[in-house]
């Protein structure tokens, strides 16, 4: 027998979530999902849960498993025992709680409709073999939300787009069909494209392996590309990126000043104190790294 | 037969190498009392911190390339989480490539758990942290993408930071939040939000009542140290609780 722990909450009569264990005896080749199913059945109907395709492809059933957004539908039941000990499912994150485990998908699927996941303008181009391999990958994407219940970056700062519409912005971006790149582009860097803070989160936890983290990355440098440098995460990509063509490292104590320009530098003073106070300065002036010649 | 010894390319990594400079002293003073070679090599330049790509790609693959050529076929370690997946990144592309096959990229934490072993480092504790309750924050970059660290991160679960803790005779706090973002890469884009990403392992730790914080990324470190001012609970490199259970040091200093 295994201890399952579910996040039960009914707003008609709940104040606030709470736990409730079950004792269960998981088959081998069991997934969460299948458990669920049989719990539902055979010892809480009140359970509530979305579910649909049980195969992986309607990206319904995604909760949290032992703290981690996952597909429960490809997730085996024994796999997660033999790592934690015990199942704890949740309500995916930075969501609404409906009921027990479902959540309220619309500010996710507002996001989805904020990239205009349509054509507006078309190119009139063909559609070759080589220029479906830039969109193929994302468009994959399920629509399950598994990077967007665990992106800490949402959960900080409400204006950010999160992991997924990023992708599906992309998949629009690279589109040779699609006429309207720099519009598209300024509309994420709007909604701060930049907030992303590599966690890998997104990456490690997509059913469909699209690697969100890497897509914002390519985002973010076809926006400089795109001559669109004038925000604090541009000007820090391209400061750090000049340090490194110059000497081969990162000068971090010239970092904030190309960032932030020489006016919001000053709002780094309370940091540039703690430093003092606590011996860690960096250099001002650093050697080049040996061996390394200048790249243009 | 005498044992093989353990020699490691060292690469510090930019911020050892500036800000975070007393992790970078504390983990060669380290190094020498457990008997563990790290060779300097002056050529190893910037790992791309996963940003360099945002900018230059190309850029970012090229340094990464010179970065295994001039390690000269010894293993890398490094002391920084974001140095070791932006290395794995482009050493498993590598890899696919037919390139470096036999050389590796590993993390100061696994070669003090997996080469050096547990048994060695408890029979060198010259002084036990007996009582100390050290919260362990692991960060992202060491246990994700795990596609690129399962070699040796090998359960979503990790408990390896802990045994090292444990090692050094004080008690671990294990937190679940323990793998969340501390926020460092968004701290100059948007300040609030990037606080509000580190104060939720913090007030954790807090609660817990744990004594001080351990990191194995200097950037972690950086942010839970310089960046904040809200929690006062002391945060402190791996390396230096490290050489205080060894006897070479009596506190970190500059808490």
């Amino acid at each position: 027998m295994s201890k399952i722990k579910i996040q039960k909450f009914d707003p008609s009569k709940d104040e606030k979530p709470y736990f409730e264990e079950y004792e269960f005896d998981c088959a081998e080749d069991q997934t969460v999902l299948e458990m669920l199913l049989k719990i539902k059945e055979e010892v809480d109907p009140t359970l509530g849960f979305r579910h649909s395709c049980k195969a992986g492809i309607c990206g319904s059933c995604s909760m949290k498993i032992n703290g981690r957004a996952r597909l429960t539908c490809k997730l085996m039941a024994a796999d997660e025992i033999k790592k934690f000990g015990e199942i704890v499912i949740q309500p995916i994150g930075n969501l609404k709680i409906e009921k027990d485990l479902i959540v309220d998908m619309e500010p996710f699927y507002k996001e989805m409709r904020a990239v205009k996941p349509w054509f507006d303008e078309v190119t009139g181009e063909k559609v070759r073999p080589e220029d479906v391999k830039k969109i193929e990958k994302s468009s994959e994407c399920i629509w399950c939300a598994a990077c967007f219940s665990d992106c800490p970056s949402r959960d900080a700062s409400n204006g950010y787009l999160g992991p997924a519409a990023s992708v599906l912005a992309q998949r629009y971006i690279d589109d040779v069909r699609d006429n309207n790149k720099r519009e598209r582009l300024r509309n994420l860097l709007q909604r701060q494209l930049w907030m992303c803070a590599h966690c890998e989160k997104a990456t490690e936890n997509c059913p469909q392996d699209i690697e969100p983290q890497e897509v914002i990355s390519k985002l973010r440098e076809k926006s400089i590309k795109e001559g669109m440098i004038y925000n604090t995460g541009a000007r820090h990509a391209r400061t750090l990126t000049g340090h490194v063509k110059k000497y081969g490292e990162i000068v971090e104590s010239r970092l904030p000043l190309g960032a932030l320009g020489p006016f919001k530098v000053f709002k780094l003073m309370p940091v540039l104190w703690r430093m003092i106070r606590k011996w860690q300065i960096p250099p001002l002036f650093i050697k080049k790294v040996k061996g390394w010649k200048r790249k243009k | 037969m005498e044992e093989k010894k353990i020699k490691y390319a060292y690469f510090p990594g930019c911020a050892s190498k500036q800000v975070a400079s007393k992790y970078d002293i504390a983990t060669r003073k380290a190094c020498e009392a457990l008997g563990i070679e790290l060779i300097d090599v002056p050529e190893f330049g910037c790992c791309g911190a996963g940003v360099v790509k945002e900018a230059d790609r190309e850029l970012n693959e090229d340094i990464n390339e010179r970065n295994f050529k001039v390690a000269n076929g010894v293993d890398i370690m490094t002391i920084c989480s974001t140095c070791v997946i932006n290395l794995r990144k482009d050493l498993f592309r590598l890899r696919n490539e037919g390139k470096f096959t036999d050389f590796n990229v590993k993390h100061w934490l696994w070669v003090l758990t997996e080469d050096l072993g547990m048994e060695k480092l408890r029979a060198s504790i010259k002084k036990p942290l007996t009582g100390v309750k050290i919260a362990t924050y692991y960060g992202c970059h060491i246990v994700r993408p795990s596609k690129f660290v399962k070699d040796h991160q090998k359960s979503d679960n990790p408990y390896n930071f802990e045994e090292f803790v444990e090692a050094l005779g004080a008690q671990a706090v294990d937190l679940p939040t323990k793998m969340d973002c501390c926020g460092f890469h968004s701290n100059l884009v948007n300040p609030k939000a990037s606080q509000k990403m580190s104060e939720k392992y913090l007030k954790d730790a807090d609660e817990q009542k744990a004594d001080i914080i351990i990191t194995n990324c200097p950037f972690c470190h950086m942010q839970f140290d310089i960046f904040q001012n809200k929690y006062k609970i002391p945060v402190v490199h791996m390396s230096e609780v490290l050489c205080m259970a060894l006897g070479l040091q009596k506190t970190a200093p500059y808490f």
